[in-house]
């Protein structure tokens, strides 16, 4: 299957694994695309910059806050889940299993079954 | 100019301007941020300083694709702004028009001009105000839709009221026509004034609220603000041109009337007879606007069900937008609570 692929089903769930990588602590724009590019072993090829809308959207929804920081050399916008963000990334963790579960079930149950 | 400052450049051309211009500076300078660290990975991986910049801007992606994923946002920022901006104003325009109505002898109870009466009828209004942009909340496409309507009616309010009002002056400056044929004449245009802004108002808030593809309550908060603006808007325009003309229409139209003929101060006496009307249109305006948008959704869902074009069991109210309809049940029982509030006032 074309790697596109993988980046348009990403689009629907770019917003939950946005809050993932952020649940360590605050993270700044350059530094969650590299380790979304890093965790996913390069899995997803969508352009770097489409991850910016995402997390103002998220910003907007009140899931993530955000300020500046001056404390390296270059001055960067830290961003961090607020506690609605964790409130919808621990729901959206339990959907996820639950709907990986059943497709896993149905995919591989039968052949593991056989 | 270099690769980066040209990038920087297009992006800032191409995001939406509903954003702002601080805004749109916070994301220039994060985007500006994200492409120096990534250059510099790419020095660090062995890359050139121009290499380096071009391979991270390739990545960042074309700045037509990001400022797309910036439309929405703009769009609800916008909103916001209208919203954040709307609130104080009509709560202000409701408080100032309260306390204006209650200094008026005409008006029901106004006799009382005391500080509490002062106040409960600033209250009883900004309360009233705050609860009806509280409806703004409900969706944007109410509140667009609705502004719209109330706008549109509102202007032409304002327009019949000018032409009304000069055409009164010209007719009492007339010699040669009698008192009575004068007065006839005055109450046809009084009707007019008020029927053609009110009739396209009526039209407007249904064709509007039967139009919609959206849940009721959200249909119900067009009709709100629609009646809102158009009350706000008409008032406010009301009051400015009798203040405006108040000396030539005291000199030429009102003395004429017999509801305020023998007053000590016709301006102030009849002033205070339009600023009655005002008031009850004030509050009854969004009520009724709310209920002819209502029905009129009813009305279109139900010849849609009867017409077969949709399945019934689908037309439903978006379980999200229930919720939503607690302002408006509110605001229908303040008015409820103001209306029998000036019943009560007036037997009193």
């Amino acid at each position: 299957m074309p790697s596109h692929d993988y980046t348009q089903r990403l689009k629907g769930h770019l917003d939950l694994l946005l809050l993932a990588l952020l649940q360590a602590g605050p993270l700044h724009g350059y530094a969650i695309i590299e380790r979304l590019r890093l965790l996913s072993d390069n899995t997803f090829d969508l352009p770097d910059g489409t991850i910016y809308p995402a997390l103002h959207r998220l910003e907007q929804a009140r899931l993530l806050t955000s300020w500046w920081s001056d404390e390296t050399a270059r001055r960067r916008r830290l961003y961090a889940l607020t506690t609605e963000g964790r409130a919808v990334l621990a729901d959206g963790r339990q959907e996820w299993q639950t709907f990986s579960r059943g497709v896993e079930a149905i995919l591989f149950g039968e052949s593991a079954g056989s | 100019m270099n690769l980066l400052d040209n990038y920087i450049a297009e992006l800032r051309s191409t995001l939406p301007r509903d954003l702002g211009a601080r805004y749109r500076d916070r994301i220039l300078q994060e985007f500006e941020g994200y492409l120096l660290d990534s250059a510099a990975a790419g020095r660090d991986a062995g890359l050139s300083e121009d290499d380096a910049l071009r391979r991270a801007i390739e990545r960042c992606g074309s700045p037509v694709l990001i400022a797309e994923g910036f439309q929405q946002i703009g769009e609800t920022r916008r909103a916001e702004r209208i919203h954040q901006g709307s609130r104080p104003l009509l709560v202000i325009c409701f408080a100032l028009i309260g306390f204006t109505v209650w200094r008026y002898p005409a008006v029901i109870g106004s006799s009382h001009e005391t500080v509490g009466a002062l106040l409960l009828c600033a209250v009883l209004l900004g309360g009233y105000g705050w609860f009806v942009t509280a409806t703004f909340g409900l969706a944007e496409q109410a509140l667009r839709r609705g502004a719209r309507v109330g706008l549109l009616v509102g202007l032409l309010g304002m327009t019949t009221l000018v032409l009304s009002l000069v055409l009164e002056i010209w007719l009492w400056r007339r010699s040669g026509m009698s008192v009575a044929s004068a007065g006839a004449l005055t109450e046809t245009l009084n009707e007019w004034e008020v029927g053609l802004p009110a009739l396209g108002w009526i039209g407007f808030t249904i064709w509007e609220g039967a139009r919609q593809r959206v849940s009721l309550p959200v249909c119900m908060a067009t009709g709100v603000i629609s009646g809102m603006f158009a009350s706000v808007v008409t008032s406010i325009s009301a009051l400015g041109l009798n203040t405006v003309l108040s000396a030539q229409l005291a000199e030429e139209v009102w003395r004429h009337d017999s509801t305020c003929m023998f007053a000590a101060a016709i301006a102030r006496c009849e002033i205070g007879d339009t600023l009655g009307g005002l008031a009850t249109m004030l509050m009854l305006l969004p009520l009724l606007g709310m209920c002819l948008a209502a029905a009129s959704q009813l009305v279109w869902r139900g010849v849609r069900y009867l017409s077969y074009v949709r399945s019934p069991g689908r037309i439903a109210t978006a379980a999200g937008e229930v919720t939503l309809i607690r302002p408006l049940m509110v605001l229908t029982l303040l008015l409820l609570f103001v209306l029998s509030c000036t019943i009560v006032a007036q037997f009193w």
